[in-house]
C-alpha cells in the first residue's frame, strides 16, 4: 500500500446499481476515486482517453475495474476484449460484475481474459460484504505489477 | 507288247511313289498335329488352370467386399449405435441386449457367420449372437485393437483359436457413437467359420480331376502358409507353412514371388504339377490352382497314343490299298483281301491266286489230255483264253512243233501217261500261238496222282526260254544260211587279211585263182599277181583301211601260168579294237562269163530247195526293185499273196523311215562300189501292221558289171524283239510277284513237307530257301499252332481241300514269334486224292497288335468317360431305342432294365422341362437336323433329386440323308448350375438391397494418370441416388465424374481419392451447393482404384438442426433476461432497502426519498418487464387468425394513433399508395408497424426536417415492406442484437428494449422475417419485414 491514490472505473448501465456499488466503496474507503460510466463505448473511451476523457489527470487509468457485462452500445465482453487486448492497459485487474450467471458468460469472461468473475448478490448484507472484500483484496492484497 | 509292258513298269514306280508320298504325308501331319496339338493342349490346360483360378479369386473377391459390406452397413446403423450404448452402459438391461441381439440376427445373415459378438471398449464380450462351435472369443491383437479404436474396420485373416481347437476368420467393426460419430463405443465381431463355406469353396474343383486343388496362401516372413484343408495332406489349415528361400521350385512359393501367372514345379508333396498362381486383390491371400503333370498329361499321352495308331493304320491301310492295286493290275484275278471281316474266299479264288502268281505257264489236263485249266501266263502264251480253252485237246491248244523239222513233237500227255513219271520236254521246242507267234519254249510235265498213285492229270508248266539261248539259235541260224550261200555262190568269195594272205576262200575263188579246193587259204595273193600288180593292191588295201569298200580289176597269173582278168570288189572288215583286219574280197573272173552263167544256173537250182525253208524270206529281186522271186516265208512275212508281191516293188512296201538307208545302199551296188549289204529295215504288212527284217543283200553282175539280179534274205525278228522283251518282262514279272509280294507263300506236298516258299515267305521267318524246303510245314509254328494245326485243321483240310483264315503263330528264326492268318488250297488227283497244297499266309501280327491298341485306346476312352463322368448314348431314331454306358445310367439314375424309349427318356426329363426337350429333340434336331446341344433338368429316378444334365449327339443319316442314330454324350452339370445359380442368388440378393437402400449409392472406379487419381467413372447407382441426385441411374452410369457433375475437379475428389487408395473408409456431412442439400456421405474401398459412396440426404436434419438451435439461443436468451434484467431491479429494491435499514440505525435521514422513489421505480420497472414477457410469450401461443389486410389503411391507423408523438417532433410520415393485401392477424401487425414508427420516431436525434417513409417494394417473387426513417441510424454492429429482448442501444432511452423483440417475434410467427439495414451515423435506418403471400399460406395449409 503506498501513497498513491487508487482509482476504480465503475462500467454500470443501472444507476441504481452504480449508485449501490459507490456507497459501499466509500463505505469501506478503499478507493480514493470511483469514476462511473454507463456504456461499453463511454467505458472504452475513458480507457483510451478518448473525447471527454481526454483528460488524463482528471480521468486517470484506474487500478481496478469493475465491469457489467450487460451494456448498451458495446457488450461489456467487447470492452473486456479490448482492454486485454492493448498492451498499455491488459495488466490493470478487471473484474465482472453482473446480474449474469450464465455458464456462456462466464466462459467468454476468462476466456477473454477477465481477472475475476462475481456475481452481484440479491442481498444487501453480502452486497456489501462482496465490495468491500474485492476491494481490498484487488487494491490492498493483490500484489501490482507496477 | 512292249508298249504295255513299259506301261506297267512306269505304273508301279508310279504305285511306288504315291504309297511314299503318301506315308511320308500321314506321318508329316501326323507330326504336325502332334507339334500344334501340343501347344494347343498346354495353351488349354494353361487357360483351363486359369480360368478356375480366376473364378476363385472372383468369388474371394466377391465374398471380401461382401463381408466388408456387411461391416460398413454397421458401421453407418446409428440406431444400432444408440442401442449399444445404452446396453453397454447397463449391461443388465437385459431388454436391451435381447433387441440387440434380435437386431444383430437380423442384420447378418447368420449362414454366413459363425458366431457375433458384441464386445464394449475394453473388449470384453458382452453379447453372443448365433454361436457357433463354441462361445469363447479369443485374443485380439493389440494392433487390430488399435485400428478399432481409431474406427476403422478389421478384418483378421485365418487364425488358430487354440481352445475350440479351430480355425476361424473375423472381422471387428467399431460401434461409433451416433452423436458424433467418432468415439469408439464398442466393438462387433464377426467371426467366421471358413469350413462352412470357404474351404469347401476352395476345394471345389469344376470337373472330375485326380489331382485338381486349389490352394490359398499367405505369406509369413519367410514362410508360406497353408490356409485351407489340402487335398492331400491331413494338416491342419496353418500348420503346413514352408520356408521361400529353400523351396523355390514350389508354386505356393512361386505364387507370392512371381504373383501371377503359369509355373510348374512340385507341391507340396513333391509331385511335379502345373499350376496358375495369383493374388487375391485386397487380401492378404495368394492362390494356387494346380493340378498333376501326370494327370495333365494323361489326356495328352493318350491322344498321341490314339494319334500314333491311327498314322500307322492310314500307313498300313495306304500299303494294303496300294499292293491292292499293284495286285490288281498285275495279275487281274489277284485278290488278297486282308480285312478279316471279309475273309470268305472261294477254293478257286485261293488257287487261282496260287496258279496267277507263277510266272510260268501252267495247264492242267484230265488224264484225257483235255485242258482242264490255263494260267494267265499260259494264255498269253498260248492265245487261248482259260474259257476258250477248257476241255480242248492239249495239242490243239499246246502247239508245239519242233524247231527244226517244224514236225509236231510228241503229245507230252502222251509222254507223261506212257512214263507215268515227270518228263523234261525235248528241245527246240517252238510254241505255236494261236495269233501266229511262235516261241522257243522249255517245258516240263508231270503227272497228277491221287493217293493210290493213279494218274488223273497232268500239269504242264512251261517258260519262255532264255533271249541268249534265241539269240544263239538265231546266230547259228545266220551263220549256217550264210555259210551255205556264200559256198554254193558262182562269186569268188575270200578273206584276205592285212598281209594279203588269204584266211578263207569258197570254191569259186579256188577255181578263179586255179588252185585246187582248199588250197587257196593260207596263200598270199602276191604268190598270184606280178609285183606292180601286187602294188596296185597294196595301194587299194591301205585306201581301204581308211575308206569304204573298193572295187577294181586284177590281172593274177594262176599257179598254171594262165591269166585271167578278174574284178575285185574288196569290202573292209573292222572291229573296234584292232580297226582294219581284213578284207571281203569277192572276185568275178571276166574272162569266161558263160562260166559264171553257168555256176547261176546252178546255184539257182541250190536256193530253190531253200526257197521252202520257212523261216527266212528269201527273194531274187530286179534291179528295177521288182520281185522276181518270193518264197512262201516271204509272202507270209509281207502279208501278200505271191501273185500280188509280184506286182509290187520292194520300195513300196519298205517302212518309210527304212527308204532312205536301203536305197542308198543298193545305189552302191547298182553303182559297183559294193556286191553286197546287211540291215535292219522293217516292211509295212498288207494289214498295216509293221514287221522288222535283218535284210541280207547280193548282188549277181552282168558281164559287164550290171547288176544282174538281187538275191535277198529276210529274217523276221519282230518276234524276237518282242519275245526277248516279253521274257524279260515274264522273268521280271514272276520274281517279282513271287518274291514281292508281301505274302508268305509256300507249297506243300501230302505229307505236309515244303517244296516251295516264297522270298517273302523266307524273309518273315528268317530262313535261308535250302534250310526250309524238304521239311515239314508246321515245323515253323508254335507249339500250341503246331497241335492246333495236327488235330483240327489238318483233318480238316483233308477233309475239304481248303482251309480259311486259319490263325497260326509262325515262330522265326530268330525266335520272334508272329501272328498270322493261313489259307489254303490243295491239287487233287483224279480220284479226288490231294497232291500237294498251296498256302497263302498273311502276317497279321502288326493288325493284332492294333487290335491290341485299339482295344487299350478304347480302354482309355472308356476310362476318360468315367473320369469326366459322362454318359454315353446311341439313339436309333426311327424306333426311338437308345443304348446308353453305365456313366449315363448312374446320371439318370437308372438300371440295365429300364425302358431306353422316347418315353423312358421323356420321363426322366423334369416335367418343367418336357415340353421343352420334346419339342426342341423332334423340331430342332431331328427337323432340322441339327446337332443336339442342350442343358435340361432331369428328375433323377434313383432318388428322385432334381439334377441337371447337359447332352450332346450328332446325328448319323442313311444314303437319302434321313437321320438313323443319334449318338452323344450326357453330363451331369448339376454342380455348376448350382454355382452359378448360387452365385446368381447372391447377385440378385445385393441388388435388390442396393437396389432398395434408402441412401444413395454410387459405385465408382477411380482413374488414374500415371499412378495420380485425376478422375473417377460412375460404376452403378441406385435408386435412391436418383432420387437424392436429380440424376437418372441410366444416365450416370459409365459417365465420368467430372462429366457427370459437371465440373472441373469432381466433388469430394480428395476424399474419395484417398479412401481408394488407402482403403480407410471415411465419413463425413457436406453441404453440396449445386443441390442446396446437405449431405452424410460414407466412403469405403471395396478394392483398390474403387470406391462406393453411400450419402443420405440430412437436409432436413440440417435445417431441424439450425432451427433448434435457434430456438435454442432463443430460449438461452429468455433465461438470461430472466436472470440479469429481472434480477437487476431485484437487487436495487433488497440493495437501497438495506442501505435505508443502515441509515436508519446510524440515524441518517437525507437518502431517505431518494433512496425509497430508486426501490419504487424498480418495483415498476420490474412490473413492466413481467408484463413485457408475459406479452412476448403470449405471442407464440395466441395469435388471431388471419384476415385480409390493406396494409396501407393499417398503416394509416397508427399513425392516427401516433399522430401526438409525430406532430411534436414535425416529422413527416409518407404512406406509399397502394400497398397490397396482405394475409396477417391485424392486430399483431398493427404492433409490429407501432413498434417500428415509435422506434423511428424515439431515433430522429437533432434531424431537421424528420421523415418517416412506409412501403414496399419487390425483389423477385418477395415483397419486401419498410418503415425508413432518416434519424441518426444504427452502427451495423447492432444490427443483430437491437431485436434481442431487453436489449437497449442506449441506457438512457425510453423503453424496455422489448419492442423490436416483439415485432421480430410477431413477424416470424408469420412465417416472415424481419432486419434492419443502415448505413450508419445519421445515415437513416431502414427496417424491413416479408409476409408471405397468401398463396403461400394457402398452400402451407394444404400440406
Amino acid at each position: 500500500m503506498n501513497g498513491d491514490p487508487l482509482t476504480i472505473l465503475l462500467v454500470e448501465d443501472n444507476p441504481d446499481h452504480a449508485e449501490l456499488v459507490k456507497r459501499n466503496l466509500e463505505e469501506f474507503q478503499v478507493a480514493n476515486q470511483i469514476s462511473h460510466v454507463e456504456d461499453g463505448e463511454a467505458a472504452l473511451d475513458y480507457m483510451k482517453g478518448r473525447g471527454r476523457y481526454s483528460n488524463r489527470s482528471k480521468y486517470p487509468l484506474p487500478d481496478l475495474i469493475l465491469l457489467d457485462l450487460r451494456l448498451p452500445r458495446i457488450d461489456g465482453l467487447e470492452v473486456l476484449r479490448e482492454i486485454k487486448s492493448d498492451t498499455t492497459m491488459h495488466m490493470i485487474p478487471v473484474v465482472i460484475l453482473t446480474t449474469s450467471d450464465g455458464e456462456r458468460d462466464v466462459a467468454m469472461a476468462y476466456e477473454y481474459h477477465a481477472n475475476s468473475y462475481v456475481t452481484k448478490p440479491v442481498d444487501f448484507d453480502n452486497f456489501a460484504m462482496l465490495l468491500k472484500d474485492l476491494g481490498f483484496y484487488w487494491l490492498a492484497w493483490n500484489k501490482r505489477p507496477w | 507288247m512292249k508298249n504295255i509292258l513299259r506301261k506297267q513298269k512306269t505304273f508301279n514306280l508310279l504305285l511306288a511313289g504315291t504309297f511314299i508320298a503318301l506315308s511320308a504325308g500321314f506321318i508329316l501331319s501326323g507330326y504336325f498335329y502332334y507339334v500344334n496339338y501340343r501347344k494347343e493342349y498346354n495353351s488349354n490346360i494353361a487357360h483351363q488352370l486359369s480360368v478356375i483360378s480366376d473364378l476363385k479369386v472372383n468369388e474371394l473377391v466377391r465374398w471380401r467386399k461382401e463381408r466388408m459390406w456387411d461391416a460398413v452397413f454397421f458401421l453407418r446403423n446409428t440406431e444400432f449405435s444408440v442401442l449399444a450404448k445404452k446396453y453397454l452402459a447397463d449391461t443388465k438391461d437385459t431388454h436391451d441386449g435381447n433387441r440387440l441381439k434380435i437386431m444383430i440376427g437380423k442384420m447378418f445373415n447368420p449362414e454366413e457367420y459363425d458366431a457375433i459378438f458384441l464386445l464394449d471398449t475394453k473388449f470384453e464380450q458382452k453379447i453372443v449372437v448365433c454361436e457357433g462351435a463354441d462361445r469363447t472369443f479369443s485374443y485380439i491383437s493389440q494392433r487390430s485393437m488399435d485400428s478399432i479404436k481409431a474406427g476403422v474396420v478389421v478384418f483378421e485373416d485365418f487364425y488358430y483359436n487354440a481352445q475350440s481347437k479351430k480355425i476361424y476368420l473375423k472381422i471387428l467393426i467399431p460401434i461409433m457413437d451416433a452423436s458424433d460419430n467418432k468415439t469408439v463405443i464398442g466393438t462387433i465381431a464377426l467371426r467366421i467359420d471358413p469350413e462352412k463355406y470357404l474351404y469347401p469353396f476352395i476345394q471345389r474343383w469344376p470337373s472330375a480331376s485326380k489331382s485338381g486343388e486349389t490352394l490359398l496362401i499367405r505369406r509369413e516372413g519367410d514362410d508360406v502358409v497353408y490356409l485351407n484343408q489340402l487335398r492331400f495332406n491331413n494338416e491342419i489349415p496353418l500348420n503346413l507353412r514352408i520356408g521361400i528361400k529353400e523351396n523355390n521350385n514350389l508354386p505356393a512359393v512361386k505364387a507370392v514371388i512371381v504373383k501371377d501367372g503359369i509355373v510348374e514345379g512340385k507341391d507340396y508333396r513333391g509331385v511335379d504339377v502345373m499350376a496358375e498362381v495369383g493374388v487375391v486383390p485386397d487380401s492378404p491371400w495368394f492362390i494356387v490352382t494346380k493340378m498333376d503333370i501326370s494327370e495333365v498329361y494323361s489326356s495328352f499321352n493318350e491322344r498321341i497314343w490314339i494319334l500314333v495308331v491311327t498314322i500307322l493304320l492310314l500307313v498300313m491301310s495306304a500299303s494294303a490299298f496300294i499292293g491292292f492295286v499293284a495286285k490288281q493290275n498285275k495279275v487281274k484275278n489277284l485278290q488278297v483281301k486282308l480285312d478279316s471281316e471279309k475273309t470268305l474266299r472261294s477254293t478257286e479264288e485261293y488257287l487261282s491266286i496260287t496258279l496267277n502268281s507263277i510266272g510260268d505257264g501252267v495247264i492242267s489236263t484230265d488224264a484225257e489230255g483235255r485242258v482242264a485249266h490255263i494260267n494267265p501266263v499260259a494264255e498269253k502264251l498260248c492265245g487261248w483264253s482259260l474259257t476258250e480253252a477248257k476241255g480242248k485237246p492239249l495239242l490243239e491248244v499246246f502247239n508245239i512243233v519242233n524247231a527244226e523239222t517244224r514236225q509236231i513233237v510228241v503229245n507230252p500227255v502222251t509222254r507223261v501217261l506212257e512214263t507215268d513219271g515227270i518228263i523234261g520236254m525235248a528241245n527246240h521246242t517252238v510254241l505255236l500261238s494261236k495269233d501266229g507267234n511262235e516261241y522257243q519254249i522249255a517245258d516240263s510235265a508231270a503227272p497228277i496222282k491221287d493217293d493210290a498213285g493213279k494218274t488223273h492229270g497232268v500239269v504242264l508248266v512251261f517258260s519262255d526260254i532264255t533271249e541268249k539261248y534265241v539269240m544263239e539259235e538265231v546266230l547259228r541260224e545266220s551263220e549256217e544260211r550264210f555259210r551255205t550261200i556264200i559256198e554254193s555262190t558262182g562269186e569268188g568269195i575270200g578273206f584276205v587279211n592285212p598281209q594279203e594272205q588269204f584266211d578263207f576262200a569258197n570254191g569259186a575263188a579256188e577255181e578263179i585263182f586255179g588252185v585246187e579246193s582248199g588250197q587257196l587259204v593260207g596263200k598270199n595273193l602276191h604268190q598270184f599277181v606280178s609285183d606292180e600288180q601286187f602294188n596296185l593292191v597294196q595301194r587299194e588295201s591301205s585306201a581301204r583301211a581308211q575308206g569304204d569298200k573298193s572295187v577294181y580289176e586284177l590281172e593274177i597269173i594262176q599257179p598254171g601260168g594262165e591269166k585271167r582278168n578278174i574284178i575285185v570288189t574288196a569290202v573292209p572288215k573292222r572291229d573296234i579294237e584292232n580297226g582294219f583286219v581284213g578284207t571281203y574280197g569277192v572276185f568275178r573272173d571276166i574272162t569266161e562269163r558263160k562260166v559264171a552263167e553257168e555256176h547261176l544256173k546252178k546255184s539257182k537250182e541250190k536256193y530253190q530247195g531253200y526257197f521252202e525253208i520257212g523261216s527266212i524270206g528269201i527273194c531274187v529281186t530286179s534291179p528295177e526293185k521288182g520281185w522276181v522271186e518270193v518264197n512262201d516265208r516271204l509272202c507270209q512275212m509281207l502279208g501278200y499273196t505271191k501273185e500280188e508281191l509280184m506286182a509290187l516293188t520292194w520300195v513300196e512296201l519298205t517302212h518309210p523311215d527304212d527308204i532312205d538307208s536301203d536305197l542308198e545302199l543298193f545305189n552302191q551296188v547298182v553303182s559297183g562300189k559294193r556286191d553286197a549289204y546287211e540291215l535292219d529295215k522293217r516292211f509295212v504288212r498288207k494289214d498295216g501292221t509293221t514287221v522288222h527284217t535283218t535284210l541280207s543283200v547280193t548282188c549277181q553282175r552282168n558281164p559287164d558289171g550290171s547288176v544282174h539280179q538281187f538275191l535277198a534274205s529276210l529274217l523276221d525278228i519282230t518276234e524276237r524283239k518282242r519275245t526277248e522283251e516279253a521274257l524279260r518282262e515274264s522273268e521280271k514279272k514272276y520274281r517279282s510277284f513271287y518274291n514281292n509280294t508281301p505274302v508268305m507263300l509256300h507249297s506243300i506236298n501230302s505229307q505236309g513237307v515244303l517244296n516251295s516258299v516264297s522270298e517273302y515267305w523266307l524273309t518273315t521267318l528268317g530262313y535261308e530257301r535250302d534250310e526250309v524246303i524238304g521239311k515239314k510245314s508246321s515245323e515253323f509254328l508254335t507249339e500250341a499252332s503246331r497241335r492246333y494245326a495236327n488235330e483240327t485243321v489238318l483233318p480238316e483240310f483233308m477233309k475239304r481241300g481248303f482251309c480259311n483264315n486259319i490263325e497260326y503263330q509262325f515262330v522265326k528264326k530268330n525266335g520272334q514269334i508272329i501272328d498270322t492268318l493261313l489259307t489254303a488250297v490243295s491239287e487233287y488227283d483224279e480220284k479226288g486224292n490231294i497232291v500237294r497244297s498251296i498256302a497263302v499266309t498273311i502276317d497279321i501280327t502288326l493288325r493284332k497288335q492294333m487290335e491290341k491298341s485299339l482295344k487299350e485306346s478304347e480302354k482309355f476312352l472308356k476310362e476318360t468317360q468315367t473320369i469326366a463322368e459322362l454318359g454315353t448314348y446311341s439313339m436309333d431314331i426311327t424306333t426311338g431305342v437308345w443304348r446308353s454306358s453305365q456313366i449315363l445310367d448312374s446320371i439318370f439314375g437308372i438300371d440295365a432294365e429300364y425302358d431306353k424309349s422316347i418315353n423312358g427318356w421323356s420321363s426322366i426329363i423334369h416335367p418343367e422341362w418336357q415340353k421343352i426337350m420334346l419339342e426342341y429333340f423332334y423340331q430342332e434336331v431331328i427337323g432340322k437336323k441339327t446337332k443336339f446341344d442342350k442343358e435340361y433338368k432331369i428328375i433323377r429316378k434313383s432318388d428322385q433329386s432334381a439334377r441337371w444334365v447337359h447332352g450332346v449327339g450328332e446325328l448319323k443319316f442313311d444314303e437319302q440323308q434321313q437321320p438313323v442314330m443319334m449318338v452323344g454324350t450326357i453330363k451331369d452339370i448339376t454342380e455348376r448350375k448350382h454355382l452359378a445359380e448360387a452365385l446368381q442368388e447372391s447377385e440378385q440378393k445385393f441388388r435388390t438391397l442396393f437396389e432398395n437402400m434408402t441412401e444413395g449409392v454410387a459405385l465408382h472406379e477411380m482413374i488414374y494418370d500415371g499412378g495420380k487419381a485425376i478422375d473417377y467413372r460412375i460404376i452403378d447407382v441406385n435408386a435412391a441416388y436418383e432420387k437424392h441426385t436429380g440424376l437418372s441411374q441410366a444416365n450416370a452410369r459409365g459417365l465420368l465424374a467430372s462429366e457427370l457433375y459437371k465440373t472441373l475437379t469432381p466433388p469430394y475428389f480428395n476424399e474419395y481419392a484417398s479412401v481408394a487408395d488407402t482403403g480407410i473408409p471415411y465419413a463425413f456431412e457436406t453441404y453440396y451447393p449445386p443441390l442446396d442439400r446437405h449431405f452424410h456421405i460414407g466412403i469405403i474401398s471395396p478394392a483398390k482404384g474403387s470406391f462406393a459412396t453411400i450419402f443420405e440426404d440430412i437436409t432436413d436434419r440440417k435445417r431441424k438442426e439450425k432451427e433448434l438451435q435457434e430456438k435454442n439461443a432463443e430460449l438461452e436468451r429468455f433465461t438470461y433476461t430472466v436472470s440479469h434484467d429481472l434480477k437487476s431491479p431485484l437487487i436495487t429494491i433488497k440493495g437501497f432497502s438495506g442501505g435505508l435499514l443502515k441509515d436508519l440505525a446510524r440515524g441518517r435521514h437525507d437518502r431517505f426519498d431518494s433512496d425509497l422513489k430508486r426501490i419504487a421505480d424498480a418495483a415498476n420497472k420490474m412490473h413492466g418487464l413481467l408484463e413485457d414477457l408475459l406479452e412476448l410469450s403470449r405471442i407464440g401461443r395466441i395469435i388471431n387468425p388471419p384476415s385480409e389486410i390493406a396494409l396501407d389503411i393499417l398503416a394509416q391507423e397508427v399513425i392516427t394513433l401516433l399522430s401526438g408523438p409525430i406532430s411534436n417532433g414535425n416529422t413527416t410520415v409518407a404512406i406509399q399508395a397502394g400497398l397490397p393485401l396482405v394475409h396477417a392477424d391485424r392486430h399483431r401487425l398493427f404492433e409490429v408497424l407501432q413498434n417500428l414508427i415509435e422506434n423511428a420516431l424515439k431515433f430522429m436525434e437533432d434531424q431537421p426536417e424528420p421523415r418517416i417513409d412506409i412501403g414496399m417494394r419487390e425483389k423477385g417473387d418477395e415483397r419486401i415492406f419498410f418503415v425508413r426513417d432518416n434519424g441518426k441510424g444504427i452502427d451495423s454492429r447492432y444490427h443483430e442484437t437491437i431485436f434481442g429482448l431487453f436489449n437497449k442501444l442506449d441506457a438512457s432511452s425510453k423503453g424496455s428494449g422489448i419492442g423490436l423483440a416483439l415485432a421480430r417475434r410477431i413477424i416470424e410467427v408469420h412465417g416472415g422475417r424481419i432486419w434492419v439495414e443502415s448505413e450508419g451515423y445519421k445515415k437513416g435506418s431502414t427496417f424491413n419485414f416479408t409476409l408471405p403471400s397468401i398463396q403461400h399460406l394457402r398452400k402451407e395449409k394444404l400440406s
